[in-house]
């Protein structure tokens, strides 16, 4: 990845979320941004987690509604 | 009373035999507080008259035989981004609602009242657990009693130094990447990421749903065990949360058949401050006099760890801030709105693929687990970073001190790690080692960190500023 097609990809991905940093900051998320993606995408290179189950959390008997002060 | 009991267990001796009584404590802690927060930023907000009414009712609870275990009549203090009721959580930021949490307890906090201890107030962190102090921003800047011109760490910064400075003898922090156990390190005190699960995190400002721990820092590992008993234990607001009783361990004669696997790969690295090894070497050393077996281990996916805890805070944090960021921006530390904005150039494919990795990084330390019983490392490869470096070179990237933590990875695969003094730096920082367990199993770690400290006296040492009290 080059640095204009970094610029275009931070860009973009800041407009989409909604955020709007000056142009210093912007320059430093798009300077950071080729290791960041490297990084993330060396993840998809870990051949023990082709079929693993992600350790996520969703349990449908989870209905109740506690409050953090009560209980 | 002129010379007060250094430890969080030798205070609650000392109550106990009448050498002393919780007021006197509590005015001793006012009173350090008084002489040294101006030069060390530790509070963002003190309690004293609460304080002091606490420790009159803890007096009076003692003395007719009502004793609520060894925090009771202990002055204590609590990371500000915990809710607590008398007074406001600001998580050291402009932005987080005044509103949140007020007038309310945390559980944690609750737990802390009901075992007698005595809060004298609200420390300081980095802003939401995350980012770098801010002069711009209306908030004290925390700073290491060793050495006022380098930082405490974070983002527990204020729990730290507070402990270290003996403002209080027990904080609650909270740990991400290493939030408990960064400062620890830096500041020269004991400090304990529980397992995941193991403390209740709700009424916390989140920073990363599934990689927060809280828990305590303390001088010494037992006065952590001693913490973890009244703050562990299942809350119906935390499904995270497991009921899996925790005890604090009776002290060791030693460390025989303990097995103990020993890290170095990844964790010093030719940035390392060259008196890391030596001390690291030295620690292990009376690990193994004490009767423990010791071997060589390497972390498995420690770089992809490295990655997935990255990814896994922006994302999560993301979520959380996006609202506010888009708002307020410049509200935010100028560190803090940069890191998190990292999770707006990550995919959601990239977060799902994060966890699954975290997957298979914890079923090989599980395996790593039948071999040995604990694995030691350097908790943080240097010694406290000065201001003015920080000003310079920033937190992350390479050689920088953001690279220098060795702690993320066990946020990642969840098992409890303890951080203990090992020694100094030639500039006399604290340097630091942690000793990692498995699930649940932090009374492991916590008991040959007592056999370690009653082999050492890294614990005993105090900066010359608060020392020279």
């Amino acid at each position: 990845m080059d640095a204009a097609e970094a610029e275009v990809a931070v860009r973009a991905m800041l407009s989409a979320a909604g955020l709007s940093p000056p142009p210093e900051e912007v320059a430093q998320l798009v300077a950071g941004y080729p290791a960041l993606r490297a990084a993330a995408d060396a993840l998809y290179q870990v051949p023990a987690a082709r079929y693993a189950d992600p350790a996520l959390r969703f349990r449908a008997a989870d209905t109740a509604r506690v409050d953090w002060a009560e209980g | 009373m002129t010379d007060f009991p250094l430890t969080l267990t030798e205070a609650a001796a000392a109550l106990r035999a009448g050498a002393v009584t919780s007021v006197e404590l509590t005015r001793n802690a006012i009173a350090r507080a008084d002489q040294l927060d101006g030069s060390l930023g530790v509070y963002l907000a003190r309690f004293d008259d609460y304080a002091l009414n606490a420790a009159v009712t803890a007096d009076a609870e003692l003395a007719s035989g009502r004793d609520r275990g060894p925090l009771h009549g202990i002055p204590c203090a609590v990371k500000d981004i915990l809710a607590m009721a008398e007074g406001p959580t600001t998580a050291q930021s402009l932005v987080l609602d005044p509103d949140w949490g007020a007038g309310r307890d945390a559980p944690v906090v609750a737990r802390l009242k009901r075992a007698g201890a005595v809060l004298t107030g609200k420390v300081s962190t980095m802003e939401f657990a995350i980012g770098m102090p801010d002069a711009s921003k209306p908030f004290p800047l925390p700073r290491n009693p060793w050495n006022t011109g380098t930082w405490p760490g974070g983002s527990s910064s204020g729990s730290g130094a507070g402990v270290a400075a003996g403002l209080f003898y027990m904080a609650i922090g909270t740990d991400t990447a290493g939030s408990i156990r960064w400062p620890a390190a830096f500041c020269g005190v004991s400090g304990l990421m529980p397992t995941f699960g193991r403390v209740p995190k709700s009424g916390c400002v989140p920073l990363g749903y599934s990689l927060d721990h809280i828990g305590p820092l303390a001088r010494t590992a037992a006065d952590c065990a001693a913490a973890l008993e009244v703050i562990a234990g299942p809350h119906p607001s935390d499904p995270d949360c497991v009921d899996a009783p925790f005890t604090a361990p009776a002290p060791a004669a030693g460390l025989a058949g303990v097995r103990i696997g020993v890290v170095t790969e990844n964790q010093i690295s030719d940035q390392a401050d060259p008196a890391l090894r030596p001390a690291f070497e030295a620690a292990v050393a009376v690990l193994a006099a004490r009767g423990a077996d010791v071997r060589e281990v390497r972390l498995p996916y420690w770089r992809e760890m490295v990655t997935a805890n990255i990814v896994t805070i922006m994302s999560e944090a993301l979520a959380y801030h996006r609202g506010d960021l888009a708002s307020r921006w410049d509200d935010y530390f100028a560190a803090t709105r940069m890191v998190i904005a990292q999770g707006a150039l990550l995919s959601a494919a990239d977060y799902v693929q994060a966890q699954r990795v975290r997957r298979v990084a914890q079923q090989a330390v599980g395996d790593l687990f039948t071999e040995v019983d604990l694995i030691a490392a350097p908790t943080v490869q240097a010694g406290a970073i000065s201001y003015r470096e920080l000003g310079e070179r920033g937190l992350g990237g390479r050689g920088r001190p953001g690279a220098m933590i060795n702690t993320g990875y066990w946020d990642c695969v969840g098992n409890p790690a303890l951080a203990l003094p090992i020694g100094f730096t030639a500039d006399g920082l604290p340097l630091s080692m942690q000793l990692a367990a498995r699930p649940f199993d932090e009374a492991a770690a916590l008991q040959a960190g007592q056999v370690y400290q009653e082999a050492t006296r890294w614990h005993r040492e105090q900066p010359a500023l608060a020392g020279g009290l």
